[in-house]
């Protein structure tokens, strides 16, 4: 039998990965042969020399330190999966770091470039600028007029004018709380109530809805007031909301609305 | 693992716990260094993540697992490669003083001490065979799919490593008798 084939069964046999007639045959083959098995001898005693060994149990601080790290890269990954800011900045910042001289100075002339051309062209921008306004003018007059009119689809028309405007005036404020307070329409009112919703952060707004809460008689717009209050946690109108409270002729299931909203308030 | 693979990252957790004082014992019984051991199982698994898509399913995790665990091993050898053995003679003959009251665990410890030293004479290529079919028992077939050799080649190489070591218990039971 070949040496090397020899020494490779020697190593089966000593990690036990042999089956038992291979075994058997190999030990009786190591047998016949004294110098085999004087060199499986050894082989096994250094083997059997590798035995003892402790293994040290691993620490809390590994556990630890492994739990932060599996904690955070499920954080990153669904981050990742979130489309953030980050990785859109990432790129870029990439590129400036890692791109060469060359490409920078290639940046550089496109900036000048852009920069001459924006230069020239601040003269029209600034006439958009001025079409823009008149468009805003013309939007805000087109909204005043189809409050006034008689037709009530003509009047909700008003206030997809009104969210269309990128800013209002208060004259424009005013117009929508007068119509949300004396507006025969129940719809037009809450479609009032809506509009003036986009401006709550508007001081003027917010007052004027507090103070329209006394003025509404229809169950479903005093309703729609309460819960509006709370989500802007106007405490101002917890009085309004009791005053209206104190009315007899209120419906039983708004009373119980308004009670809780006035909790939330208070 | 596939579970991990497809997304389930908190399955890791299950692996790590699994396998964690596996592969410690691999690394400890590499560097004798538990701190550097505790970081590299900890590097395993950062590893593990990253790599995740390369695992395909076929073979088995933990040899794959090894494979990653002993190119990160000789990966951080190859970048402190000096040094390194004086510190754990040091530190092993230190817990000898300090634990061993004993005779019988004075005579073991020598043991250990003496295998300690034995395994640190020997390459890291060689020992990492040594410890990879003794200690973690793997097959010889795994052995070669983790350290890219054919089966062949790991018995030679065992069997000659195995040599090795004998000669150098031989050394250092004549250096320990004549003091």
């Amino acid at each position: 039998m070949d040496t090397n084939k020899v020494k490779e069964l020697m190593l089966d046999y000593l990690s036990g990965e042999m089956s038992p007639d291979k075994k058997l045959a190999f030990e009786e083959m190591i047998a016949k042969n004294p110098e085999y098995q004087e060199e499986l001898k050894e082989l096994s005693n250094t083997w059997e020399n590798l035995r003892p060994m402790k293994t040290p149990e691993p620490s809390e601080k590994m556990d630890e330190k492994f739990y932060e790290m599996l904690s955070s890269h499920s954080k990153k990954s669904a981050e990742k999966s979130s489309f953030s800011l980050n990785s859109m900045i990432d790129p870029v910042i990439t590129f400036f770091t890692q791109t060469n001289k060359q490409w920078l100075y290639r940046f550089a002339i496109l900036i000048i470039g852009l920069g001459i051309g924006y230069s020239m062209n601040v003269k029209s921008t600034t006439n958009t600028q001025i079409a823009q306004k008149d468009a805003q003018e013309v939007r805000e007059s087109l909204v005043l007029t189809l409050l006034e009119q008689p037709s009530a689809s003509k009047r909700l028309q008003a206030f997809s004018e009104t969210n269309k405007l990128e800013k209002v005036t208060t004259i424009v404020v005013e117009a929508l709380l007068k119509t949300l307070n004396n507006d025969s329409n129940v719809n037009v009112r809450l479609a009032a109530i809506e509009s003036l919703i986009q401006f709550a952060d508007d001081p003027l707004v917010r007052e004027g809805l507090v103070e329209s809460i006394i003025h509404q008689d229809s169950p479903i717009v005093q309703v729609t007031i309460a819960k509006i209050m709370v989500a802007l946690q106007e405490e101002g109108s917890a009085e309004e909301l009791k005053k209206l409270l104190e009315k007899d002729d209120l419906n039983n299931s708004v009373r119980e609305e308004l009670e809780k909203s006035v909790k939330l308030l208070i | 693992m596939l579970k991990v693979k497809s997304g389930e990252v908190d399955k890791l957790g299950l692996l790590y716990e699994r396998y964690k004082k596996m592969l410690l014992g691999f690394f400890f019984k590499m560097n004798h260094d538990l701190e550097a051991s505790e970081d590299l199982v900890q590097n395993v698994f950062v590893r593990i993540l990253k790599y995740k898509h390369t695992f395909t399913g076929s073979g088995k995790f933990s040899t794959w697992m090894y494979h990653l665990a002993r190119n990160m091993y000789f990966d951080q050898y190859k970048k402190n490669k000096k040094g390194a053995k004086n510190i754990d003679v040091d530190s092993v003959s230190y817990k000898l003083v300090d634990e061993n009251n004993i005779d019988e665990q004075m005579y073991q410890n020598e043991q250990q001490l003496q295998l300690k030293r034995a395994l640190n004479e020997l390459r890291p290529e060689k020992r990492e065979l040594l410890i990879l079919s003794r200690y973690q028992e793997l097959k010889y077939h795994e052995i070669a799919e983790v350290v890219g050799i054919s089966e062949g080649a790991v018995r030679v190489k065992i069997h000659r490593t195995l040599k090795e070591l004998k000669e150098i218990f031989f050394k250092l039971e004549n250096t320990t008798h004549g003091y």
